[in-house]
């Protein structure tokens, strides 16, 4: 047995080298493609506004989604992508919670304009009076339409954290102010989107909270902790700098086939693994054959096991894996990872297969830096 | 805190007043606000430091007269000053 071991790892060795090689040039493939072959994401589609659904999407519904259709209609029309789509809708969560308000902060909050004149927001947008007439502004299309035509001269509007470019058009006190909205708006711009041809079906959620941030990316990296791996293949989630004893939601339904030491997972119905690293054992809330659901707490965060700091370690392992759509993920062998991390996938492309983004994207999480450092812990 | 609290100056004092207490993903932020637009007047207590800090990152609760206050300060290395990179009110 041991002897098998050592041969395995002989091989994993020898061939190592040229994987890697192999493995930089398909990650520089992937990476370079990713962004287009994402599901659902790229260009918007067209919201069918008899097509609605009847249920609730992220808490919205009725008029609040459709108020989200004619936000994605307007985007489309002015030639703007599924990306556009979302940050309209964030705003709109933001400014009137897609609720087509005829009144502003001046009636709710006495909010005054520098000159002492009460201030005249009204709408989806919260607009005032120089964004418009009345009428314009109470009407969802025209609202929206306002709204972008001002976000397109936003110099890098497209590539700037979501609610910084919102920011730029609303001009409020907060520019995070979005920030919250991204998983919710993500949700119903998707749902509205209707079936896309090479999505995943199920459900899926993020792990934690909305507004959380990723400090250490899949793949080889550099580590002082001691333990801690030097391919990592996982990525780790934190809401920085609150990162301890945060709930820690299961992304996916599934059986809990594991839990101890630092380790809890949850084996899919399709047969791959989502585990979540670095709970203290105490603070974990499922049994080993407990059945979970996506969005059920399993526990906090902590700082078990090989670890920096507080943080979610969130990794997936695909050897067991029955769905086809998840044989288009790039394997960790491929990538050049050490025998001991091989068939992990990439967290970001597997949320990527059901059109949401786990990072960087216009969804909750940003990748945080103090002038270009990363921050410390992992 | 008390160079953001100031809603009633002209925009233009407002930011280069506050700009250099600013981090600079914190200037790329705050850039465009309009000042009218901010609730808080006033800084109404002692500011006080939150757990979770780092040499290089930490959070200090300031309460105003639009309730708490919460600052992230941040700097590139112990021999820097701190710069704020987020204000926002405390999560309710």
């Amino acid at each position: 047995m041991s002897d098998e071991k050592k041969g395995g790892l002989g091989v994993a060795l020898a061939i190592g080298a040229p994987l890697l090689v192999v493995g930089i040039l398909l990650g520089i493939i992937l990476f370079v493609i990713s962004p287009a072959s994402a599901c659902g994401a790229g260009t918007g589609t067209r919201v069918n506004l008899e097509a609605m659904p009847t249920e609730p999407v992220a808490g919205y519904q009725g008029d609040q989604l459709m108020n989200a259709a004619y936000i994605m209609n307007a985007a489309i029309d002015l030639g703007l992508d599924r990306d556009a789509q979302v940050l309209g809708v964030m705003t709109a969560m933001g400014e009137s919670s897609l609720i087509n308000i005829d009144y502003g902060d001046w009636e709710t909050n006495g909010v005054r304009n520098p000159d002492g004149t009460p201030t005249t927001s009204i709408g989806l947008f919260q607009q005032q009076d120089s964004w418009g007439t009345p009428q314009e502004r109470m009407d969802p299309t025209t609202a929206a339409t306002l709204f972008y035509n001002h976000l397109i001269l936003v110099d890098g509007w497209a590539t700037m954290e979501p609610t910084l470019a919102i920011h730029k058009v609303q001009r409020n006190a907060d520019p995070y102010h979005y920030e919250s909205y991204g998983t919710a708006a993500e949700q119903i711009v998707t749902a509205l989107s209707g079936a896309v041809g090479t999505c995943a079906t199920g459900e899926l959620v993020y792990p934690l909270a909305d507004g959380f941030n990723m400090t250490s990316d899949y793949g080889p990296r550099d580590i002082s902790v001691a333990g801690a791996s030097s391919w990592h293949a996982a990525t780790d989630l934190q809401h920085w700098p609150n990162n301890c004893n945060d709930p820690v939601y299961a992304i996916q339904e599934g059986r809990v086939t594991f839990t101890g030491s630092f380790q809890v997972t949850i084996k899919h119905p399709d047969g791959y693994d989502i585990s979540y690293l670095h709970m203290w054992p105490e603070d974990v809330i499922v049994n080993v054959g407990d059945e979970v659901t996506a969005g059920q707490p399993i526990g906090a965060t902590g700082n078990s096991g090989p670890s920096g700091g507080c943080h979610l370690d969130l990794r997936i392992n695909v050897a067991g894996n029955t769905n086809p759509l998840l044989e288009t993920l790039v394997l960790s062998q491929a990538e050049g990872a050490p025998s001991l991390y091989w068939n992990f996938v990439n967290p970001e492309a597997f949320y990527a297969l059901y059109g949401m983004e786990l990072c960087g994207g216009a969804g909750s999480c940003s990748r945080p830096s103090i002038d270009g450092t990363e921050l410390p812990i992992r | 805190m008390t160079a953001f609290a100031r809603p009633t100056l002209p925009e233009e004092q407002w930011w280069n007043e506050l700009l250099p207490l600013l981090s600079q993903k914190g200037a790329v932020a705050y850039e465009g606000t309009l000042p009218s637009n901010i609730p808080v007047t006033a800084v109404t207590g002692a500011a006080v430091l939150l757990p979770a800090s780092t040499d290089v990152a930490t959070l200090v609760e300031v309460p105003t007269d639009a309730g708490l206050y919460v600052v992230t300060l941040v700097r590139g290395s112990t021999e820097e000053s701190w710069l704020a990179e987020r204000i926002r009110p405390a999560a309710q």
